[in-house]
């Protein structure tokens, strides 16, 4: 081997290495999320450019993301807990301090704060359809037409137990049909025709290509696909949905609690919300916005009374149900 | 004479290594086992972690499964490798380099990438499958065991490719047309005389590719479906477990790294009893093939490895087209490329910045430590060979949850670093460094550095003024090698992350798992151009020598 050839392979490697981050006494913020990398990347260098501060986001579904908190309790990381499922942060009080937010007057009644955290955005629960394999006609109207032979392995969920909306699902359908034992075996007939995803974010791309038909998914995943031009459509089931808040919430002994309190102020600022509901499909929280045309009007939704305390109290036992469902199979 | 101990340049690098060893493997791998044997909730001293593990039906599940991926991936390596080596090593096949580059580019892209390629060819709406079921011909569900093995087989297969076409180079010739000689028809040579001598570099081969199979953590955790493994099962433990004592997934691994010793250990016995010493007299020379038997020989040569391209080509294509959100349009664009460079730029920097600075902590530490396994035998070198054996069997996502655990608090608080994925890469490939080095070395004679130091040179400076400009195109190559594995880096970094240090393969895995196809494939090929880039750079070093890659 020539010298020269050596030359140019450590020339090569001097230029990568001089491409080393530079190290930078920035004000930061770490925030855990739920909210799937579009959004993350939609709205965090937002929030950059709004502050100044540089956020380090961790990404993971909602039961990680406590897990997580809960493991490192000794020697906190997280600032701030952004987009999880409201039960989760309701069940884990004691991981959170709260916080009481510059706009706090500005959220609507529905959504007011019962405990440490903080309410996000509205999110909805609703079928995706896909359009090329199922006729308007066809389409599932209600949870039980999903557990129709005809859907057998093509109805497509996300893990209860990793997913904060799939918990909610869960939830939705025992809030509807009993939390007792019909109620169960009445999901149980669902159950066997889903095929479990990782991520509640993957469902409607699963029912976009086709790989699945129908998914349980929450609306803004739902129509960001819609708006891109995919062929689904969405069902708003009509024996009943749930509509929450999913919260966010300054995490006890955040390392940079101003910077959280920001973050947490930022998110809830009309600016930001606006963005949420006319961009991403998220369903309002703040007394002055405006619904998403694009979107069915929520009076004429059915839903039904979610109970988030309950919902935060039975996990452990539905987890353990789901897991039982889950190896059965 | 009394034995003295002589400190010079060689013993500090000696201390040195032993020290690296001590802080990133023994520490951690010690600290799992310590977190297997605690009780997650009392904090007390228990087997029950065991206990609970291994009574699991679902952990007997990733136990059984774990094997029969293992096993199932070794043999369908094994069967498209040892005849595509056979083929091109005693038959003259067309266009045999250019299947050995494809064969390597298969062998170093990243296994999560083939993953979702073939979901997006054999999916239940797969553009392979449509027109196949269409033609009646039955396709398995790709999402489950036949997917884990289909990538498996066709990403492991170049490994005993490699190694049993070098082998079956060196084979004395003579001695088959002895054994035809003596009456012994085709496939009888084939296996009374030729297969048991190429058995040790096949079954060197069919070890990596158990070991590979079973350590693998992205391919089972986007095809799996709901067939889980070890490693996708001790990763999820670890993520669900409720306290700061990961208990569950540190047994977990603990059997992991069983399993894998047991392996190891099985393959260098059985080598060690067939050790068969063949002598270089002459070369084989490939033999002309009648014309429908050649036909038959280049169908079979290039179906395999064509098909083991295709996954790499489907992303390339898949980077390109046109999208609007998540979702394909007709025609071709650059929105994917152009979502990575506005989104997320430092994913493809921090790639490129911690396999650069890891590849040239382990060039530095593994020439020296090569060096000394090969020059100095002492006690003290042979722990550290041994103890360099320790990455080789240690899947990555146990590696990675050791780190966490070791790294999370005082003394040494790594945790969210950039530091500790440096280091992470660094102690996974610095072996392969160290055995580059050594083996050049014993091809370098240690009498000229010796004459330098009877003529006055520091031991340090005879090294690097004599030995080390010797070493240079091996070390090279070694660096490069370790580059590639490094960049595509999957299951540690997983583990080991935070939002400012992703790199590429955690962000594809992501993008993967949230349904964003299209970033995840342009992600991909900006992965798949630097390897590409890396394995010509082996090429141009090392001279055409596939076997560098093994």
């Amino acid at each position: 081997m020539t010298k020269s050839r050596l030359a140019v392979i450590a020339f090569g490697a001097v230029i990568g290495a001089a491409l080393t981050a530079s190290a930078d006494a920035q004000q930061r913020v770490s925030v855990y999320t739920a909210h799937t990398a579009n959004i993350v990347e939609r709205l965090i260098p937002e929030f950059e450019k709004a502050t100044g501060i540089k956020a380090d986001v961790v990404k993971a579904g909602s039961g990680d993301i406590i897990n997580r908190v809960r493991a490192e309790a000794a020697n906190p990381k997280c600032d701030v807990i952004w987009s999880i499922g409201a039960e989760l942060l309701e069940a884990n009080g004691d991981l959170l301090q709260a916080y009481v937010p510059k706009e706090a007057a500005m959220i609507a009644d529905a959504f007011k704060p019962t405990g440490a955290w903080l309410p996000y955005t509205g999110i909805l629960n609703v079928f995706v359809v896909n359009t090329k394999k199922l006729k308007p006609e066809e389409y599932p109207k209600t949870w039980t037409d999903l557990a129709q032979p005809r859907f057998k392995n093509l109805v497509s969920m996300a893990d209860v137990e990793k997913s904060g909306s799939a918990y909610m699902q869960l939830n939705t359908f025992l809030a509807i049909y009993g939390d007792n034992d019909a109620g169960w075996a009445k999901f149980k007939t669902v159950f066997t025709n889903t095929a479990i995803s990782t991520s509640s974010g993957a469902v409607p791309r699963f029912v976009n290509d086709g790989e699945a038909v129908v998914g349980i998914t929450l609306e803004d995943n739902a129509y960001l696909y819609l708006k891109s031009g995919g062929p689904v459509a969405i069902v708003y089931p009509a024996d009943g949905t749930s509509a929450i808040a999913d919260g966010m919430a300054l995490a006890k002994g955040a390392p940079n609690p101003a910077a959280g309190k920001a973050f947490i102020d930022w998110s809830l600022s009309a600016a930001v919300q606006d963005l949420v509901v006319q961009e991403l499909g998220r369903r309002p929280i703040r007394k002055d916005a405006k619904p998403l045309a694009a979107l069915k009007p929520m009076d004429q939704i059915k839903l039904v009374k979610y109970d988030i305390k309950n919902a935060a109290d039975k996990r452990k036992e539905y987890i353990d149900k789901w897991q039982a469902l889950v190896q059965s199979r | 004479m009394i034995p003295r101990m002589r400190f010079d340049f060689w013993t500090g690098v000696l201390l040195l290594a032993l020290a690296v060893i001590a802080v990133l493997l023994v520490w951690p791998l010690s600290s799992i086992m310590t977190a297997s044997f605690i009780d997650n909730r009392t904090g007390a001293a228990t087997l029950g972690n065991y206990a609970r593990v291994l009574g699991q039906p679902f952990f007997q599940d990733a136990l059984i499964n774990s094997m029969i991926v293992g096993v199932g991936g070794m043999l369908g390596a094994m069967a498209l490798g040892i005849p595509l080596a056979v083929l091109t090593t005693r038959y003259v096949i067309r266009g045999r380099d250019m299947l050995a580059t494809l064969a390597v580019l298969a062998l170093v892209s990243p296994p999560f990438i083939g993953a979702y390629a073939w979901i997006m060819m054999l999916g239940r709406n797969g553009f392979v499958r449509l027109p196949l079921e269409e033609l009646g011909v039955p396709v398995p569900p790709i999402y489950g065991l036949f997917g884990i093995l289909l990538v498996f087989s066709l990403k492991f297969y170049p490994f005993v490719f490699l190694l049993a076409s070098s082998s079956l180079r060196t084979i004395n010739p003579s001695v088959e047309e002895a054994a035809e000689g003596l009456g012994a028809g085709a496939w009888r040579r084939f296996f009374k005389v030729t297969l048991p001598l190429v058995f040790p570099a096949v079954s060197a081969g069919a070890l990596l590719t158990f070991v590979l199979s079973i350590a693998d953590f992205g391919t089972p955790a986007i095809v799996g479906g709901r067939v889980r493994v070890l490693a996708t099962t001790a990763y999820n433990l670890f993520t669900s477990e409720m306290t700061g004592n990961p208990g569950l997934a540190s047994a977990t691994s603990m059997v992991l790294i069983v399993v894998s010793l047991i392996v190891v250990a099985l393959q260098r016995w059985s080598v060690g009893r067939r050790n068969v010493a063949g002598a270089m007299v002459r070369k084989p020379v490939p033999k002309y093939l009648g014309p429908f038997a050649s036909a038959a020989a280049h169908i079979v040569c290039y179906g395999i490895v064509l098909v083991s391209s295709l996954p790499s080509l489907v992303v390339i294509y898949t980077s390109f087209r046109k999208t609007r959100g998540p979702v394909f349009q007709a025609g071709f664009g650059f929105e994917s490329y152009e979502r990575i460079l506005r989104e997320v730029p430092h994913v493809i920097s921090n790639s490129a910045v911690y396999s650069l600075v890891s590849v040239a902590l382990i060039v530095i530490l593994g020439t020296l430590i090569g060096y000394i396994l090969a020059r100095r035998e002492s006690p003290m070198a042979g722990a550290l060979d041994g103890a360099l054996l320790v990455p080789y069997i240690v899947p990555g996502v146990v590696l990675g949850l050791a780190f966490v655990v070791t790294f999370n608090v005082k003394p040494l608080e790594l945790t969210g670093s950039a530091t500790i994925i440096v280091l992470m890469l660094f102690i996974r490939r610095l072996p392969y460094a160290v055995r580059s080095s050594a083996s050049i070395l014993k091809q370098i004679k240690g009498s000229i550095e010796e004459a330098a130091i009877s003529l006055g040179a520091a031991p340090g400076r005879a090294f690097l003024k004599i030995t080390l400009p010797l070493m240079i195109p091996g070390v090279v190559a070694g660096a490069l090698m370790s580059f590639i594995t490094a960049i595509n880096e999957l299951s540690s970094s997983l583990i080991l992350y935070v939002g400012r240090t992703m790199t590429m393969p955690v962000r594809i895995y992501l993008s993967v798992l949230d349904g964003e196809f299209g970033t995840a494939a342009a992600l991909s090929t900006i992965l798949l151009g630097a390897t590409g880039l890396a394995v010509y750079a082996v090429f141009w070093v090392s001279g055409r020598n596939e076997s560098a890659f093994v």
